[in-house]
C-alpha cells in the first residue's frame, strides 16, 4: 500500500513509499529512520498523533519532526 | 485574537494565494537563468560564423584566436546549465489546496494550543511554552509567519521570532535567544526543512520546526553563549560587565572592564595592565609590540625612545665626551706657546 512520508529531518521533502500492509508505525519509523531514536521526534499520522503499534492504512500521511534542531 | 472557523479559512486561502504568487517568482526566475544560457548560445553562435568565415578564407592564424574564444566561452555554459537545472528542481513544488491548509492551520492550534491572527498586519503566530536553555530562562515566544510575505523568494524574510518575556543578553540588546537576533531566527540546520515546510504550505510544521529549534542550544555558534548571557567577566578581577564597558586586550585576547584595562602610549591599541611595561627611557606605559632594548646596553625602552636615541645610556656617554673634550683644550694651547 502507498502513504505519504514527510521527513522533516533534513530537507523536509514529502515522498510517496510502498509498505507491507500491517506495518505499525513503530516498525515504519525503525525502517525510515534508523539511527534515529522515535523518543526525539513528533511523529504524526493524518495529523494527529497515534500510539506506537497504530497500523498504517492506505493512503496515510505520515509526518516526522525532531524536537532537537541545532540553530547556528 | 483567537482563530474562528470563517477566519481560518480567509487565512487558508490568504497563505494559498500567497504560494502562488511566490511559484510565479519561481519561474521568473528560472526564465533569468535560462536568460542567460540563450545569451551564451547567442555568444557562441556569433564565434561560430567567425570561425566558418576564417575556415572559408584560410585565415590559420584568426582560425586559432576563435578556437581560443569558445574554449573560453565553453567554461561558462555548464555553470549557466546547472543554474536552470536548479531552479527548475527547486520550483518544483506542489501548491496544497485551501483545504490543506486549513487543515495545517487547525492542527497548528491543536499543537500550540492556540493560533493567533493579526488581520491588519496580514500575520498568523503561535506562541512557544517558557524556553529554558541550560537554566538559563528566556522566556516564551511568538512565531510569527507574515504571509504578506510568503511570495517572496526567501522565505527566510516571511517570519520573525518574537520575546514575550524578553531576557535579551547584557552584551547584545537585540539577542533575545542564542540563537535569536533581532527577532530573525538562525535556523541553522532546520533551514531547509522550514523552506520546504513553508514552500509546501505545510505551516504547522513550519511552526514545529522553529519551535525545535528554539528549545535546543547548539553551544558551536550561538550569537551569545550562554556562559556570557549576563555579561563578560574581566579576567583581571572578576567583574561582570556588558559590550560596552568591556575592553579586549590585544595583547592577550582577554576581556577586562575600565580599571583593569588601558593602551599603549605608542600604538594606542587597547591593553591590559598586565601587559603594559614602562619605557625605562620616557617612563610611558607600552606594550609588548612597542617595546624592545637598546642595543648598547639592554634597557627596556619604547621604539620611538629608539629611534630618537633617548636611552640613558646614551646620555652618560654624551657627558663623558663632554668632559673628556673639556679637559683636552687646555693642554694644546700650552704646547704652542713653549715651542715659540
Amino acid at each position: 500500500m502507498r502513504i505519504l512520508f514527510i521527513n522533516n529531518h533534513g530537507g523536509g521533502f514529502a515522498d510517496y513509499l510502498n509498505v507491507q500492509d500491517g506495518t505499525t508505525v513503530e516498525q515504519f519509523f525503525d525502517k525510515q529512520m534508523r539511527d534515529c531514536e522515535p523518543e526525539g521526534y513528533l511523529i504524526r499520522v493524518n495529523r494527529q498523533p497515534v500510539g506506537r503499534d497504530y497500523v498504517l492504512q492506505e493512503g496515510d500521511r505520515v509526518t516526522c519532526t525532531p524536537t532537537k534542531i541545532e540553530g547556528a | 485574537m483567537h482563530a474562528e472557523e470563517r477566519e481560518l479559512v480567509r487565512i487558508a486561502d490568504r497563505i494559498r494565494q500567497q504560494l502562488l504568487v511566490h511559484q510565479s517568482n519561481r519561474y521568473r526566475f528560472v526564465q533569468g537563468k535560462l536568460g542567460c544560457v540563450i545569451e551564451e548560445m547567442q555568444r557562441f553562435e556569433a564565434i561560430r560564423r567567425k570561425l566558418d568565415r576564417c575556415e572559408s578564407r584560410n585565415w590559420q592564424g584568426a582560425a586559432q584566436r576563435v578556437m581560443r574564444q569558445i574554449e573560453i566561452a565553453g567554461r561558462d555554459m555548464p555553470y549557466l546549465l546547472q543554474g536552470v537545472t536548479q531552479a527548475v528542481e527547486s520550483g518544483k513544488i506542489a501548491i496544497p489546496s485551501s483545504a490543506d491548509v486549513y487543515r495545517e492551520l487547525l492542527q497548528a492550534e491543536e499543537e500550540f494550543d492556540e493560533l493567533l491572527v493579526n488581520r491588519k498586519s496580514d500575520i498568523v503566530a503561535v506562541s512557544t511554552d517558557a524556553i529554558e536553555l541550560e537554566s538559563l530562562y528566556l522566556g516564551p515566544f511568538e512565531i510569527q509567519l507574515h504571509i504578506w510575505a510568503l511570495g517572496e523568494m526567501r522565505h527566510d524574510s516571511a517570519y520573525r521570532v518574537v520575546a514575550l518575556d524578553p531576557q535579551p543578553a547584557a552584551r547584545n540588546p537585540v539577542v533575545t535567544h542564542p540563537h535569536v537576533s533581532d527577532e530573525r531566527l538562525c535556523a541553522g540546520d532546520a533551514g531547509a526543512a522550514i523552506n520546504t515546510a513553508l514552500a509546501n504550505g505545510r505551516v504547522c510544521d513550519f511552526f514545529l520546526l522553529v519551535r525545535s529549534v528554539l528549545t535546543t542550544y547548539n553551544a558551536g555558534s550561538p550569537y551569545v553563549a550562554i556562559d556570557q548571557w549576563h555579561g563578560t567577566p574581566c579576567y583581571e578581577c572578576g567583574y561582570t560587565t556588558n559590550a560596552d564597558e568591556s575592553h579586549c586586550c590585544t595583547s592577550c585576547d582577554n576581556d577586562y572592564c575600565d580599571e583593569c584595562s588601558s593602551y599603549c602610549r605608542v600604538c594606542n591599541e587597547t591593553t591590559c595592565l598586565g601587559c603594559l611595561d614602562k619605557c625605562e627611557a620616557c617612563e610611558d606605559f607600552i606594550c609588548s609590540s612597542c617595546m624592545t632594548k637598546c642595543p648598547q646596553c639592554g634597557m627596556s625602552i619604547c621604539k620611538t625612545c629608539l629611534d630618537e636615541v633617548l636611552c640613558p645610556c646614551h646620555e652618560e656617554d654624551k657627558e663623558n665626551e663632554d668632559e673628556s673634550e673639556g679637559q683636552g683644550t687646555p693642554e694644546s694651547t700650552a704646547g704652542r706657546t713653549e715651542a715659540a
